[in-house]
């Protein structure tokens, strides 16, 4: 059973945008246009976004297999019509359906959708999704601690976890904002870098598994 | 391939100084391409691993290493320097005590908040009046005139004559009302005293410095507006 939740029924069933078909008539012609793996290679876009609004890793798995559902299935009903509406289109999805999680709206069910569980193991995961919160924890802490600068990482501790606006913080520090913008750019790339590796590693750990040995995480959070 | 002007934009909608409609133009073109949906991710791990990683005392020794030479030997190994996680908590648990603590936060926050409006904080800069009596710049026959302000503190520098063996003392002597201190002047032969402007009444006062018994200097003062 595939469920979603209420807002994101509405939503990403009643609204019109741009790109999407009025009527069921227009349907099948049209969800030719799209295929559903356009919408599986959009997912770290959405998955990226419902982070920034949630900060929970495990709420943002369930959300955005809650829009590869609800967006999936509006191609096949013919909702979405043209290529080009799809990012705008998944975009509204991912909102409306973080907003209906943080006003804990009951979930109901969107429809059957067999083969959508196939859809979300078989992705190519983001490499954040790759890592578990404490390892998230020890690679942030490692791009801390690479940065050679005592006032560098004061920026970092400043900006990320004590929430101090950057005005502040340059007049602070006395840095100018080319100068913070590079610090902050070079510690972000350092935990893009940590995290891409981190993948490989995972990856190569796997290499050497049969695939019927792989562990599969993703599941439904209504199961 | 991240161009300058996609890190432009990065950190102009990571940094929150897009407007809404920029920053939801920015989220669909994040969505087109998974190269930007990577560094927003970074970012956001960033944020919330510091934040976590922080909030243990064990951490932040390692994460705020005061040398640089800490630092480097940090980014030479840094998993082996990094110090044991914690056991891993439940996550859904957490999750559901997780809105009470916020909320309890923000109660206490609130309260703290409120507690420091009502309670009398000291402000970091007084300013002030200061009123000179100097018969030195004006006739001797003249009574100097000082503008007193109608509140906040003044200061009041009256020339005090050194003599060996003396604690001088200083009397604002008003109608109904004699304010006194010893005093001890500064290397110029001035004491300066402070006070509150409502302390004085206008009209006419004398200031009388005095030794003991003996009076060393009277000046005749007006308190004006």
């Amino acid at each position: 059973m595939l469920q979603g939740t209420a807002d994101s029924a509405v939503s990403t069933g009643e609204d019109q945008m741009e790109g999407m078909a009025d009527g069921r008539e227009e349907a099948d012609g049209q969800a030719a246009a799209l295929a559903e793996s356009d919408v599986v290679s959009r997912l770290p876009g959405v998955r990226a976004l419902i982070l920034r609004m949630t900060h929970d890793m495990h709420l943002t798995n369930d959300l955005t297999q809650d829009v590869l559902i609800a967006v999936v299935m509006a191609i096949r009903e013919g909702r979405i019509r043209q290529p080009e509406a799809l990012a705008a289109y998944m975009h509204q999805s991912a909102r409306h359906i973080v907003y209906a999680a943080n006003r804990k709206l009951q979930p109901v069910t969107l429809g059957e959708l067999p083969e959508q569980e196939t859809l979300w193991q078989d992705r190519q995961k983001t490499p954040l999704e790759q890592c578990e919160e404490d390892e998230v924890r020890r690679l942030a802490r490692t791009v801390l601690a690479e940065l050679p600068v005592q006032r560098d990482r004061d920026l970092l501790v400043g900006y990320y976890v004590d929430g101090v606006g950057k005005a502040e913080l340059m007049q602070r520090l006395q840095l100018s904002a080319d100068q913070f913008d590079k610090v902050i750019f070079r510690a972000r790339t350092r935990m893009r870098d940590r995290l891409r590796e981190k993948m490989q590693e995972a990856r190569n750990g796997m290499e050497g598994l049969a695939p019927s040995a792989l562990p599969t995480s993703a599941r439904s959070r209504f199961e | 391939m991240i161009s300058a002007l996609d890190n432009h934009l990065l950190r102009a909608y990571l940094d929150g100084e897009m407007d809404e409609a920029t920053a939801e133009a920015f989220e669909v073109l994040m969505i087109e391409r998974p190269q930007l949906a990577e560094l927003v991710d970074a970012d956001t791990a960033l944020q919330m691993g510091l934040k976590e990683a922080l909030a243990t005392p064990t951490a932040v020794s390692v994460a705020m290493p005061t040398t640089a030479s800490t630092a480097s030997a940090s980014a030479d190994a840094p998993a082996a320097t990094a110090p044991p996680e914690p056991a891993r908590q439940p996550h859904r648990p957490r999750r559901r005590l997780i809105p009470l603590l916020a909320a309890a936060s923000l109660l206490l926050a609130a309260g703290v908040g409120l507690g420091r409006l009502w309670l009398p904080q000291p402000p970091d800069l007084v300013s002030t009046t200061l009123l000179s009596v100097d018969r030195m710049r004006g006739s001797v026959t003249d009574v100097p005139k000082l503008r007193l302000p109608t509140s906040g503190q003044i200061v009041l520098s009256v020339p005090v004559a050194a003599r060996p063996g003396c604690a001088p003392r200083v009397r604002i002597v008003q109608p109904g009302a004699t304010l006194q201190t010893t005093v001890t002047p500064d290397e110029y032969g001035f004491a300066n005293l402070s006070l509150d402007a409502t302390r004085l009444a206008l009209g006419k006062t004398d200031i009388v410095v005095d030794c003991d018994t003996t009076q060393l200097a009277l000046y005749q003062v007006e308190f004006v507006r």
